[in-house]
């Protein structure tokens, strides 16, 4: 074995090269950012919740999940647009609703955009706002949230105020259970690493045991992960 | 060289146009990467990387120790996660018989790599030292060098290698081709059989009928 301290004598005839790998690693994002896929049978049917985000986070022009400040400012226009596509079309299937919100969902930001500007200049009269532009908007917090919960009781009804609420909250929970998920690896995955690595580990800890001893500061190093990983599986078996 | 089942590189995807990993089996990888790296060097030695590599695949040591002399390309006795990347991509295209395609996709590292010498030069040694890994096959040595009018000692550079593995991955999709066809043949002659067993029977059956009456 080849230690820290000692020198490390390359084979007879051996050149140092190039390295030949600075291009095939790629630039891969930050925690937190774009999970695509994963896994061997992941690939082919990846995860419903990306699915079902996608089309919520479509109007982003993320590929995977987005950001979850993004799903904070798409969810109050989603609820509107739902709402208003319960108005519009009453008799639409419910299971197209789901592209509709996708597609509505990307005319909104545009809309989005140009609606908060004009709710800036017109902040003193928000009365004359169009209908539209109204649900355009994150629900206000002044005397025009009454006057848009009114028009929703008269018009859709309290029923789908409720469903449209209680999916929010839905949503809202799902949105910070998947901002953690983006960080960290699914525990399933993460139990079989330290297995596999605890497995490979002890049995280095006992090359390293014969070739350098017990008392060499590598060995130690060694010994404390292996430490660490056993107790994370008692722990870890001890929930279960 | 098989990858062990059931272990955690047989479930990453290798990308089977580019050979490559997706960005979250990198991360995944590099967290495994890390779990193995105790000395937090951001690298494995040589005893870590010959444990790793026998747990997961069913490789002898000495093609192990090939392997780490083949990685270790600035020779300091330890590997990265650029190495190690590779690695993985290399065993999972062996895997799953994509070794030609990810020769084709990376012909400049698969070069790098087998000139373990440095010399911008590789030949019938140095694919012989290495075939349990990519699976270079003696034949289309032969018919390359043949078809090029090369004897079987000729060392060849990056830009011959690079022909040779277009050769290679055109042998391979040839191959899958026939085998396709084979199959779908295979799959008419069993279906044509079927119909003529069921109209045989369905004749037996009115000739019963009639007899019986």
């Amino acid at each position: 074995m080849k230690s820290r301290s000692s020198a490390w004598r390359p084979p007879a005839g051996r050149r140092t090269r190039p390295s030949p790998f600075w291009s095939v690693t790629p630039a891969f994002p930050e925690a937190g950012s774009t999970w695509v896929r994963w896994g061997r049978t992941m690939e082919e049917e990846p995860f419903k919740a990306s699915s079902d985000h996608r089309n919520l986070g479509q109007a982003s022009g993320h590929d995977g999940l987005p950001d979850g400040g993004i799903q904070a400012t798409l969810s109050q226009p989603g609820l509107s647009t739902q709402l208003s596509e319960v108005r519009g079309s009453s008799d639409q299937n419910h299971g197209t609703g789901h592209e509709t919100r996708g597609d509505s969902q990307q005319g909104l930001l545009e809309d989005g955009d140009k609606s908060i500007s004009q709710r800036d200049k017109d902040s003193s009269k928000p009365e004359d706002l169009d209908q539209h532009t109204l649900l355009d908007l994150e629900p206000p917090r002044s005397s025009t949230q009454g006057i848009w919960l009114a028009e929703l009781d008269s018009e859709s009804g309290n029923e789908h105020f409720s469903e449209s609420l209680s999916s929010t909250l839905e949503q809202a929970g799902f949105r910070l259970y998947l901002a953690e998920q983006q960080k960290k690896l699914p525990l399933p995955l993460r139990e079989l690493m330290e297995t596999e690595a605890l497995e490979i580990l002890t049995k280095a800890l006992k090359s390293y045991r014969s070739k350098i001893g017990e008392n060499h500061f590598l060995t130690q190093e060694l010994q404390r992960s292996v430490e660490e990983l056993q107790r994370r599986k008692r722990l870890l078996w001890k929930s279960q | 060289m098989k990858v062990k089942e059931a272990s955690f590189l047989w479930y990453l995807y290798l990308d089977k146009i580019y050979c490559l990993l997706s960005a979250r089996n990198v991360k995944a990888l590099l967290e495994y990467f890390h779990l193995l790296d105790v000395h937090h060097q951001n690298t494995l030695n040589d005893v870590l990387f010959y444990h790793f590599l026998s747990y997961v695949t069913n490789l002898k040591s000495r093609q192990i120790r090939m392997v780490f002399d083949m990685l270790d390309y600035n020779a300091v006795g330890e590997i990265g996660f650029e190495e190690f990347y590779l690695l993985v991509c290399i065993l999972l295209s062996h895997q799953n018989n994509l070794e030609e395609q990810f020769m084709y996709c990376h012909s400049r590292h698969v070069f790098r790599l087998l000139d373990i010498n440095g010399e911008q030069r590789i030949g019938p040694t140095n694919f012989r030292m290495y075939r349990f890994l990519f699976n270079i096959r003696k034949e289309h040595l032969k018919e390359f060098f043949y078809g090029f009018g090369l004897t079987d000692e000729r060392r060849l550079n990056y830009k011959e290698f690079k022909i040779y593995t277009i050769f290679a991955n055109d042998k391979l999709k040839e191959k899958q081709r026939r085998e396709t066809e084979k199959q779908e043949r295979r799959k008419k002659f069993k279906s044509q059989i079927k119909n003529t067993v069921y109209q045989v029977a369905v004749i037996r059956r009115f000739w019963n009928k009639k007899i019986g009456r």
